[in-house]
């Protein structure tokens, strides 16, 4: 079933039309959750509310732009509502003045897998990691985060500062990635492709 | 340039591989979404399609179908009704109840014949005047009563009873329960005493026969079927001492923002509803009537909007922290724009209206009216834009209308009544206590509804 028919069914009500966009999207759109959330039951549950909001608003989808970075939108503003709802991102949010590690930008690595990063962002204090996921992940910019969330936009680059060394430093401690190295091995390292 | 390259590639490396993360949501999931996509739509129709049908089935038995007279009925409990028994109706017993004084003339003649089956008829005239509201009946004319089915006889078992009187008289109407309906019950008085074979079996009929008139009419109840035509507006209002009003002042044109209240910073315009409802009634004397019901409020405004490229919008809302906000996407706005569009704020209600009616003036026949109810309401579906609190943008979002609400109602009538049902037109207002939306939303909004109402009641007992 192409996009355009799950569209076009889902504005019908349709409900095979309507399965199909969930098995579709939903792999990806619980990725997307399990990132915000505290646990899984939660990033569930975020799932089910943003795709009832999905079906309920289709008929605002206008093809200006990727259906699936649409249903992402929705995703992510479902999440931080919910975080928010339930108070658990304004308990965390005073994490920004906490003292991070130390900036190492040489040590990025290569290769890792994907669920050890996913796991590893959801290590990281919650303020730290939605901030984390909002710029990094999402592609939203500082004065967008700082509308989200209610902080001032520098706080948001600072707290992604903070959130990044963190995540580096977590990386680190797992072997996930290597520790700090020079910035040209690493260079020579990320032009062999390893 | 180099730290820029580091950082771009983190993020890359960070994007890349997150995105690359799938996980595979539980069951649960897709039915919890299936469960409330269908279920909406089926608590909606569902409840609407049985207030119709309920209000349709009532409308056709009490309202068109005919009254009957039943004037025997059986297998029912005889403590239910009054009952008027064997020896009231006997002309051969001694009356319990004297009713009138007979004279002389008043004489009775019976017939009692056992058949081979074992059904006893019992057959006898009376003086016409006997009975009751024929007091200006002709002295010489009788009256004939014929009662069968009274053997074999069981205790929750009526008989026949039959009446008949010259048709000489035609405007006089023995009140006989089973037949006119009236209250009283029908005494008869013996002028002489029968033989001993009768007396048997007249006193096996008093033991054993008895006979139910009709329950009393107290015609104190009444059901009532209302439909109104309505117009739907709204009222806005909001404080400003709110953390989130005026949030962006650069949001508001200028002539529309030197009022500062909420509502002259929308564009929004009534439209056409209804109501339907169905109501019982209790009379509790003749100037004030309790009445209780259920009723169907579908109200709808319209608010000028216009389109623009989908954008992000914030709600503050109220709280204790300060920093409460719910975001979204929109591409409605409530100032400029590309296009402009109409939305349509939709409410659908089920309220439990309960109330005073007070008859200010008028007769039996043609009546003025007034009433007032309180309704305990609950929202079985809305399609309810918002707008956002910097006045920006129209944005849904149902968690934050309210379910449950509490309406007032008003409403003054003309009412006609004529053979046992009421005809009643009048207008109506209705209003909307506690705001459609939560209480963290900081903008206010009360529905009001004018309509007429047209309702027709029916006496039920």
């Amino acid at each position: 079933m192409t996009e355009e028919a799950i569209l076009s069914g889902c504005l019908q009500n349709d409900a095979g039309a309507q399965r199909e966009l969930y098995s579709r999207y939903s792999p990806k759109m619980l990725s997307v959750c399990y990132r915000f959330a505290h646990n899984r039951e939660d990033a569930e549950d975020m799932l089910q509310e943003g795709f009832i909001k999905v079906f309920s608003q289709v008929h605002t989808f206008q093809n200006k732009g990727a259906f699936e970075g649409w249903i992402r939108r929705i995703m992510v503003h479902t999440c931080i509502n919910h975080l928010k709802k339930n108070k658990k991102f304004n308990e965390s949010v005073d994490i920004i003045y906490a003292n991070g590690v130390q900036v190492r930008e040489e040590s990025v690595p290569s290769i890792v897998q994907a669920k050890q990063i996913v796991e590893c962002i959801r290590l990281l204090p919650l303020g730290y990691r939605t901030v984390l996921n909002l710029y990094a992940i999402e592609g939203y910019s500082h004065k967008e985060i700082s509308g989200m969330l209610d902080v001032e936009e520098s706080t948001s680059r600072s707290q992604y500062t903070r959130a990044k060394q963190m995540l580096e430093d977590i990386l680190i401690r797992k072997n996930i990635i290597q520790p700090a190295r020079i910035k040209s091995d690493w260079l020579g390292l990320a032009a062999s492709g390893q | 340039m180099e730290k820029k390259f580091y950082h771009t590639d983190f993020e890359e490396l960070i994007k890349e591989k997150a995105d690359q993360y799938k996980m595979y949501p539980s069951d649960r999931v897709w039915k919890g979404i299936d469960r409330a996509i269908r279920s909406r739509r089926k608590w909606y129709w569902s409840g609407f399609v049985l207030l119709l049908s309920g209000i349709s089935y009532l409308a056709i038995t009490e309202l068109m179908s005919p009254a009957t007279v039943v004037p025997v009925e059986r297998n029912i409990a005889l403590k239910e009704q009054p009952q008027v028994t064997a020896q009231q109706l006997n002309p051969f017993s001694t009356p319990a109840i004297k009713h009138a004084i007979p004279s002389s003339n008043d004489e009775v003649i019976s017939d009692f014949i056992v058949e081979d089956d074992g059904n006893v008829t019992a057959a006898f005239e009376i003086p016409l005047k006997l009975l009751p509201g024929t007091a200006d009946a002709n002295p010489d004319q009788k009256a004939s009563v014929r009662i069968s089915g009274l053997a074999p006889l069981r205790n929750h078992e009526q008989y026949n009873f039959e009446l008949s009187w010259p048709e000489t008289n035609e405007n006089i109407t023995p009140a006989i329960p089973a037949l006119s309906g009236a209250q009283e019950k029908i005494i008869l008085h013996p002028q002489e005493q029968a033989g001993t074979e009768e007396k048997v079996r007249i006193n096996w009929l008093q033991d054993k026969a008895s006979f139910r008139a009709p329950e009393e009419k107290s015609k104190r109840v009444s059901w009532q079927l209302a439909f109104s035509p309505t117009v739907n507006y709204r009222r806005l209002t909001g404080s400003r001492n709110e953390k989130t009003y005026f949030a962006s002042a650069a949001n508001i044109p200028v002539a529309a923002g030197l009022d500062g209240s909420v509502g002259n910073l929308v564009n929004h315009k009534p439209a056409l509803g209804f109501e339907l409802g169905t109501h019982g009634h209790l009379a509790l004397n003749n100037k004030f009537t309790v009445k209780a019901g259920l009723q169907f409020n579908y109200s709808k405004y319209d608010i000028r909007a216009f389109k623009t490229p989908a954008e992000l919008t914030t709600i503050a809302l109220n709280s204790q922290t300060g920093n409460n906000t719910i975001v979204g996407v929109s591409d409605l706005r409530n100032f400029g724009g590309t296009s402009p569009t109409d939305l349509k704020n939709q409410y659908f209600q089920l309220s439990m209206p309960v109330g005073l009616e007070f008859r200010l003036f008028g007769n039996d026949r043609l009546q003025f009216n007034v009433a007032s109810t309180i309704q305990p309401t609950y929202l079985l579906n809305s399609n309810t834009y918002l707008i956002t609190t910097d006045f920006k943008n129209y944005a849904k979002e149902p968690s934050l209308v309210r379910k449950w609400n509490v309406n007032a109602g008003a409403e003054a009538f003309i009412a006609y009544v004529r053979g046992g049902v009421k005809w009643q037109v009048g207008p109506q207002f209705r209003y909307q206590l506690l705001s459609s939306y939560q209480k963290e939303y900081p903008i206010k909004e009360y529905l009001m509804e004018y309509g007429i109402k047209i309702g027709i009641t029916k006496t039920i007992r």
